[in-house]
């Protein structure tokens, strides 16, 4: 008879790690995790029926609220689906613009999602410290398209606002700012011990493992695939940035092995990389219109006429998002399905939790930059039946705890 | 090796000849001052020989999948589609989309798994599981994906003819 004994723990459906409800399911033994199972659907919300009740101009606004940090990534990758399924070409200004905000969008997230892992590992200097320098990307995306989060700038067959003239230096002086903090942040963020005592062999996916269970965006670089859609399937200006790569863990001159930290070396230099592409874009900007049709109207009755199927492919901070549409003379798409990133690195999770210890599983779930979200609820239960609550400050403590323990 | 679009369908071609309903190329340039075009498969096959489909893709390239499946109701079959990609590693990634479709009759709608081929597609095989009630056949995990558990089991809510629960015995109960 076997003497090994594990146990139950249930983190979630919300908890302050998670951005949304998510329920995990652990079988511990001791310290560390044995199994994991994921139930999803806390937050279904059934965008895609509700998007065959809209059209095609409304579904867009519907999309940027799938999620509030990849905003623009959603509607961008609808537009390109149905700009692909109806051929229509969409102004070269428009796609400068389109490249801007989305690099902008990159930027910020990066930035939060440093600043949730430092938070997760207890090191809230560095927590408070990306979420100050962050506000200036977002004041610079207000001040060109209106609004922090939900721009509404992305129209199909181009884009609602232009950048005018008295906006490039409202972008220049955000590019000069980020230029100037990037190397204090890179260091406080990549080469601080605690960081790297938490970070380093935790959470890790093989490059097999990536593989296999379809892993994308920073997560599937981090373990050592070159896979980036902003090169293997460039849209907008990417084409024609020639020295665009994807990021790889060898840039900061590590091998990778897929762990935390390597996830966390590779958002931190794609923040470099996209001030870069901003630059680009702004040295390069064509001239010209903005959207082929600026009126709403006279764009669903040209859509209406349409038939054909498009998808729409988009590397967003997290991971690809993909759309698939179906076009067949409705004003609204036939069909409309959705796949964000979180849907593909989700599945990865089971293998990232192979032997983590219970302190790191804030971190390890926090270092595929999920959609999932907060509140409050841990339970525990013993080999007795008994039940206890560990609340998220408890967590915090275990985890802090286990910093003090690594540091000594 | 490099793989080339036009190599994937002579060999396609060459595998399974009859058994392939539909075959074309999607092309499309973009970029502004450099342009580069874009090519992308679209295959639909029998449904007899899917599997063994998606078998042979692997052997051409690592086989990926990052797109949705998604599907469409016509009369008296429904389609699935597969968008794969295919890439070999090597220079510029070598990326090629794989778009396979596949036709189930209405009467019988079930497909088997190509969990054992790519396990990455598990939670959109149980989506489609959930959502449009077709049937995977050998699923390692059969369970709902997204929905309500108190959802009654011949409830599928992406069917067209099924957008909303018919009567009051088919809301949720909390």
């Amino acid at each position: 008879m076997s003497t090994r004994q594990t146990y139950p723990l249930h983190i979630g459906p919300t908890h302050p790690a998670f951005k949304e409800p998510i329920q995990f399911n652990f079988e511990i033994e001791g310290e560390k995790v044995i199994t994991c199972d994921i139930e999803f659907g806390y937050t279904h919300r059934a965008v895609e029926h509700i998007a065959r009740e809209r059209n095609f101009i409304q579904i867009l606004y519907l999309l940027e609220r799938i999620c509030g940090i990849c905003s623009v990534s959603h509607p961008m990758a609808y537009c390109l689906a149905v700009e692909q399924a109806a051929e229509i070409e969409v102004p070269p200004r428009a796609k400068y613009i389109r490249t801007i905000i989305g690099e902008l969008e990159r930027l910020h997230s990066h930035l939060l999602w440093t600043g949730v892992a430092a938070h997760e590992i207890g090191f809230d200097t560095l927590f408070l410290y990306t979420w100050n320098i962050r506000e200036k990307v977002l004041d610079c995306l207000e001040a060109i398209t209106g609004n922090r989060i939900n721009y509404g700038i992305l129209t199909i067959g181009g884009v609602r606002r232009d950048i005018t003239p008295d906006l490039f230096p409202v972008l220049q002086e955000t590019l000069d700012y980020y230029y100037d903090v990037f190397e204090r942040a890179r260091e406080i963020i990549l080469d601080n011990m605690s960081v790297q005592l938490r970070c380093k062999n935790v959470g890790v996916l093989s490059r097999e493992d990536a593989l296999a269970y379809c892993a994308v965006g920073p997560t599937a670089r981090a373990s050592g695939i070159p896979k980036d859609v902003r090169v293997d399937y460039p849209v907008n200006a990417y084409p024609d940035i020639e020295w665009l790569k994807p990021v790889s863990p060898l840039d900061a001159g590590r091998e990778p092995r897929g762990d935390v930290y390597d996830r966390m070396i590779v958002r931190v230099l794609e923040i470099r990389q996209s001030i870069d592409i901003i630059h680009f874009c702004m040295d390069n900007m064509p001239d010209g219109p903005v959207d082929i049709e600026p009126k709403a109207t006279k764009m669903i009755s040209a859509l209406k006429k349409k038939q054909g199927e498009g998808i729409g492919r988009y590397e967003a901070p997290r991971g690809e998002v993909s759309h698939y549409d179906i076009l067949d003379n409705r004003e609204g798409p036939l069909l409309m399905k959705v796949k964000a990133p979180t849907y593909s690195n989700g599945i990865t999770w089971l293998k990232m939790f192979n032997n983590v210890e219970i302190a790191d599983i804030p971190i390890v779930i926090a270092s595929i930059d999920p959609c999932v979200a907060c509140a409050d609820r841990m339970s525990f239960v013993d080999a007795g039946g008994r039940r206890s609550v560990l609340t998220s400050t408890d967590l915090h403590k275990m985890s802090v705890e286990k910093q003090k323990r690594i540091g000594k | 090796m490099a793989l080339h679009h036009e190599e994937i369908i002579s060999r396609l071609k060459n595998e399974f000849g009859d058994e392939i309903l539909g075959l074309n190329v999607i092309e499309r340039t973009e970029g502004v001052l450099r342009k580069r075009d874009q090519r992308s498969i679209v295959i639909s096959v029998t449904r007899r020989v899917f599997h063994r489909a998606v078998l042979f893709l692997k052997t051409m390239g690592t086989l990926h999948i990052a797109c949705p499946m998604a599907s469409r109701e016509f009369d008296d079959f429904l389609e699935l589609t597969y968008p794969f990609t295919l890439f070999s590693g090597e220079g510029d990634f070598n990326e090629i989309p794989v778009i396979m479709k596949v036709l189930l009759p209405e009467d019988d709608l079930s497909i088997r798994t190509v969990t054992d081929i790519l396990p990455g597609i598990l939670f959109m095989e149980r989506e489609t599981m959930e959502m449009l009630g077709v049937v995977i056949e050998d699923i390692p995990d059969p369970r709902r994906l997204f929905t309500h558990s108190n959802l009654p089991d011949d409830f599928k809510p992406l069917r067209e003819d099924q957008l909303e629960p018919e009567d009051d015995s088919q809301e949720i109960k909390y």
